[in-house]
Order: structure tokens, then C-alpha cells, then sequence
């Protein structure tokens, strides 16, 4: 396995947001993780990333213990991620938010730069290189942060929420992109809003219910779970 | 004609085609003007010049930290301070050449600036300016109350020795007008490097988001060390060359708020993060308070403090983001009108 998270639990005052969640992903995979509002799918991205410390268990990538690392020191060692709300370096133009992360493999100014144009290629920006970053509408604000964080020549891409406030024409660049990027050879975690792009996405699903594993498994068997639907809809909604 | 002899030929083509280029000859000229500048025109103006010089120097070296890295510091006359007081205490005690105790002040600064960095890089934002402004603080009182070797409020005055060059001392002000222009020289062109540098690239990322910064792999707290380190360890030198140059220093001159809130406001009204602006700040800060001392001073009593802020509130609110591109724009339109070819890319 590429990625194991083993029992973890993470409380914010009394409120228990992620509470003993363990999964695990394998290499090569897309690993779609769904859940109502503020069954604590972000916060789980945040422990993996270091973005939080976590109260309890053990986060294994590639068999090191990531707890008690930065998210610098995370990054480094080839997780990367995008936001939610996306996080562009607002007054720098589009390819010099992305050469920033090119540093992280290369302290030459120029291969930076190579890579940098690399990676806006492959996620078809180049033509918006110079363009600020502040001026970028969602989707291509969405594949800036997605070319920043492949630039960082990760092993391992956590997803947060790319599909959300895109049109249905948007949205499907959107899933053919990551699509693309898996086969660079990049597993990666998808989670998602839209139940329609975890469907088209990933091979297997998880699904987090206030903070633990409600079920797991192939995303169509994963849907027709009784639990799930509950989760969902509320009890009334069983036979939807 | 030989092959060898074709392209020293083309060769000597293509530098008297790049030096046609006003882009790559005017500062040249500007720099010879600089250098003729101080024998022909009167005393008083090279001094304003060598404070314009000394202001660019720690503006600059501000603008690695406040500038680049977004880390609005108020303290930097604590470097400024430790670099004025190192050298002189050990000229004053061991009659060691300030050469050399501008040297042993940068690494003092260097040294300070490790502890500030443990302490205030934990902090961000206001938090951050208000950690750095009590340190500064600290330092000040410190030297007011250790007396005995510091002379308290008293000041310490530098043993005048006449001209005596390896005591970086001199009769006139042109030794001192040249120093501080090589010296701003030398800075500008380190802050140029560390500007492409990796280490430039990730300050410039820290002081838009430091989250995400860290997200791509920056680690934050050491390219704002870096930078510290470097802005402190030029600072401490340029309060060397101050206490050479005015042979008396004291505590509220040296470590002031005043002086850590003029040396953000020379690279802030000047426009941060970029190399010029610093040099742009130092010339409009000191013309200004030069200009209205001479207007207003002996008129009402304070008024050309009254000016003084007042046209410094009116820059900020025509030219928030700094003079500099407005300088730079008038910059590309000159070259425009020099002879030889020029495009005005951008």
C-alpha cells in the first residue's frame, strides 16, 4: 500500500471531526472519498498534508511514520495537494505560481521554468502564462493549482474539491484532466462534492460519515448501501 | 580573411550593437555622472547624497525580508544598532580598524538575527511587526543601561584620528560618498541574485500565502532565516559605515523606532519587492525631508513636520503600491528619447 491511515482521530474543542479513521490506498490507484458537509473529508486532508497535528494514530507513506511532519516536509516527500478554496499566488503571474513549486526539484532558474511550461502544457494553460493569477476564472484557477502541484513531481495527489462551481462542459475537462494525470503514474485521492465525479473517477470509494468509515468499496456497490443513502438523504429516503 | 579574424570581427559588431542600445549604455553614463557628480557640486548636497546612498543600503536589505518575504519588520535599527555600536566599542577598547569591526558587527547582526528568527518567525503578521519592534527595544534600553561600556544616553563618540583611510576615517566627504556608493552597488547587485534565485522565488510565494507555500514543498521558516540573516548581516554594516561617517552615535539614533519605521518606509514608498524600489524610497525620502526643513524650518514651529507627513500620507494614497513602476515607466520613456535603438518591450 501506498498510503495507510491507521485509526486517526482529530478533535477541534468537543467536537470529534475525524474519529479512528483508517484507509488505505494502493499505487496506480483514484480513490474517491464522499461524505455529507463536515463528515470530515478536508480535515482528513489536512492530517495527511501536516496541515493539522493530529490527536491520535499513524498516517504510512511509502512505509515512513508522517506524523509530526510539516507540510513542506510532506510535500518533499511527494504528497501533494490542491484546496478547496483554491490558493493561487494572487499577485504573480500564472507560470511563476508554478515555477515556485518547480523549485522544489531543481534550484536552477531555468529547468524551474522548463517544467514549469511542462506542466501549464499539460494542463492546457499555457496560452494564460502570463496572465495574474487573481485574474483567473475557477476552472483555470483549478488547473494552476493542479500545475503547481504536479510540478512538484508528487507521488501521491490529494484533490480537494476540484469540481466544485464548474459547468457541465467545465466538468468534464475537468475528470478527462485527472484522468491524464493518473497515468503519469500518480495515485491520487479525489474528494468530492459531486457524487457524479467520484462515479466517473475512482476505482474505489470511501465514504466518511461524521468522521469514520460508513463504507468502502466499488463505487457502485458503495452507493446501493442502505447506510450510505441513510447518510445521505435521512431514513425516509431508504427506498430512493 | 582568416575564420578567427570573421568572428572577433562579428563579435566587436554585436557589443557596439548592444552598447548602440540606450538600455545597455545609459547606465553607464549614469554611473560615470555619479562619479564626476561629487567633485562639482557643493559640500552639502554629497552629504544628502551619501544619506540617500545609506538609506538605499537599508532599505534594500529591508526589502529581502519585508519586501520579498512579506514579513513587515519594525525592529531592523537593531541590526542597524548592533553594527554601529560593534565596531565602534572595539575601535574605542582595542583600537581595532572598523575594516574589520563591520565584520565582526554584520556577524553579531547575523548571530542576533538567529535568535529574533527562533522567536518572532513563529509569528505572523501584525504579531510578527510587534515582536520585532519590542526586540529592537530590548537592545535600545539595554545600551542605555549597561553604562560602562556603552555610555548610556550619553553616546559614544568615534576617537578623531584626522584622515586616516585604514581607520575608515577621512577629512572630506567624497571618501565617504564612494564607499557608500559601492557599497549600495554591492547590494543592489546581491539582491539581484538572491531575486532569481530559488531562495527569491520563495520569499516572493511566503509573502502571498504562506499555506500554500508550505503546500508545494517551501519550507517558509528557512527562506525567511535565509533572507533575515542577510537583510541583518547588511544592515549591521551600513550602521558601521553611519558611525564612521557622523563619528557620534547613541541609543535612540542607532536602535530607535524611528529609524526601524524610516527604513520600512524607504522600501514601502519606494515599492516592495522589487530591486529599485528601496533606491527610488531612499532618494524620495530624503529630498523630501531635506526640502521642507529648508522651506518650512524656522517659519512655525513643527511645520515641516506637518509637511513632512503630510506629503508622505498624500504619495502612499496617489501611488499605493510604491513609486517604482511610476519610475520605471518615466525611466522607459527617457531611454525612448536617448539616441540609438531601443524597444520599449515592457
Amino acid at each position: 500500500m501506498l498510503l495507510e491511515v491507521k485509526n486517526v482521530s482529530k478533535s477541534f474543542g468537543g467536537l470529534k471531526a475525524v474519529n479512528g479513521l483508517t484507509f488505505s490506498v494502493a499505487e496506480g490507484e483514484i480513490y474517491g472519498q464522499i461524505g455529507p458537509n463536515g463528515a470530515g473529508k478536508t480535515t482528513a486532508f489536512n492530517l495527511i498534508t501536516g496541515f493539522y497535528p493530529l490527536d491520535e494514530g499513524e498516517i504510512w507513506f511509502k512505509g515512513e511514520n508522517l506524523v509530526g511532519l510539516k507540510p513542506f516536509h510532506i510535500c518533499q516527500r511527494g504528497i501533494c495537494r490542491t484546496f478547496q478554496i483554491a490558493k493561487p499566488f494572487r499577485d504573480l503571474t500564472v507560470l511563476k505560481n508554478v515555477v515556485m513549486a518547480a523549485f522544489l526539484k531543481t534550484s536552477s532558474s531555468r529547468e524551474a521554468e522548463e517544467r514549469a511550461l511542462a506542466a501549464l502544457s499539460f494542463v492546457k494553460l499555457l496560452d494564460k502564462k502570463e496572465s495574474l493569477a487573481r485574474s483567473l476564472n475557477t476552472i483555470d484557477q483549478r488547473r494552476m493549482e493542479l500545475a503547481r502541484a504536479l510540478a512538484t513531481e508528487p507521488k501521491l495527489l490529494l484533490l480537494d474539491e476540484m469540481m466544485a462551481g464548474l459547468n457541465p462542459r467545465e466538468f468534464d475537462d475537468a475528470i478527462d484532466l485527472i484522468r491524464k494525470v493518473r497515468t503519469r503514474g500518480i495515485t491520487i485521492i479525489v474528494v468530492e462534492h459531486v457524487i457524479k465525479a467520484i462515479l466517473a473517477l475512482s476505482d474505489r470509494i470511501l465514504v466518511i460519515y461524521q468522521g469514520t468509515k460508513l463504507a468502502e468499496g466499488k463505487p457502485g456497490e458503495v452507493l446501493k448501501d442502505l447506510k450510505v443513502i441513510e447518510a445521505y438523504l435521512g431514513k425516509g429516503y431508504r427506498h430512493a | 580573411m582568416t575564420r578567427a579574424a570573421q568572428r572577433e570581427l562579428e563579435m566587436g559588431q554585436k557589443i557596439s550593437q548592444r552598447m548602440g542600445n540606450p538600455e545597455v549604455y545609459f547606465p553607464f553614463v549614469a554611473l560615470l555622472v555619479l562619479m564626476i557628480l561629487p567633485f562639482t557640486i557643493p559640500v552639502f548636497f554629497v552629504h544628502i547624497l551619501i544619506m540617500i546612498f545609506l538609506f538605499a543600503i537599508i532599505g534594500s536589505a529591508w526589502n529581502l525580508i519585508g519586501g520579498y518575504g512579506g514579513q513587515l519588520s519594525l525592529g531592523h535599527a537593531a541590526f542597524f544598532g548592533i553594527g554601529a555600536y560593534a565596531s565602534t566599542m572595539l575601535l574605542r577598547s582595542y583600537g581595532l580598524t572598523p575594516w574589520v569591526g563591520m565584520f565582526i558587527g554584520g556577524l553579531l547582526a547575523l548571530v542576533m538575527g538567529v535568535l529574533l528568527g527562533v522567536i518572532c518567525f513563529r509569528l505572523r503578521g501584525p504579531y510578527f511587526a510587534i515582536a520585532t519592534i519590542g526586540l529592537a527595544e530590548v537592545l535600545r534600553l539595554l545600551a542605555l543601561h549597561f553604562r560602562t561600556w556603552t555610555n548610556g544616553a550619553i553616546g559614544l563618540t568615534i576617537p578623531f584620528k584626522g584622515n586616516a583611510p585604514l581607520l575608515y576615517q577621512f577629512s572630506s566627504k567624497i571618501p565617504y560618498y564612494f564607499i557608500s556608493l559601492i557599497f549600495l552597488i554591492l547590494t543592489l547587485l546581491v539582491i539581484r541574485r538572491v531575486e532569481d534565485s530559488r531562495l527569491g522565488n520563495y520569499l516572493l510565494a511566503i509573502g502571498q500565502d504562506q499555506d500554500a507555500a508550505e503546500a508545494i514543498g517551501i519550507d517558509s521558516a528557512k527562506a525567511k532565516r535565509m533572507a533575515y540573516y542577510l537583510s541583518a548581516f547588511i544592515t549591521a554594516v551600513a550602521g558601521t559605515f553611519y558611525a564612521q561617517y557622523v563619528y557620534f552615535i547613541e541609543p535612540e539614533s542607532v536602535f530607535g523606532l524611528g529609524l526601524s519605521i524610516q527604513i520600512a518606509l524607504v522600501a514601502i514608498l519606494g515599492g516592495v519587492g522589487k530591486v529599485w524600489g528601496p533606491v527610488v524610497g531612499a532618494v524620495l525620502i530624503e529630498s523630501l525631508t531635506q526640502f521642507t526643513q529648508y522651506a518650512f524650518a524656522g517659519t512655525i514651529y513643527g511645520l515641516e513636520q506637518i509637511v513632512y507627513g503630510s506629503l508622505l500620507v498624500v504619495i502612499i494614497l496617489v501611488r499605493p503600491l510604491g513609486l517604482i513602476q511610476w519610475v520605471q515607466t518615466l525611466y522607459h520613456r527617457w531611454l525612448n528619447l536617448l539616441p540609438g535603438k531601443y524597444a520599449s518591450g515592457s
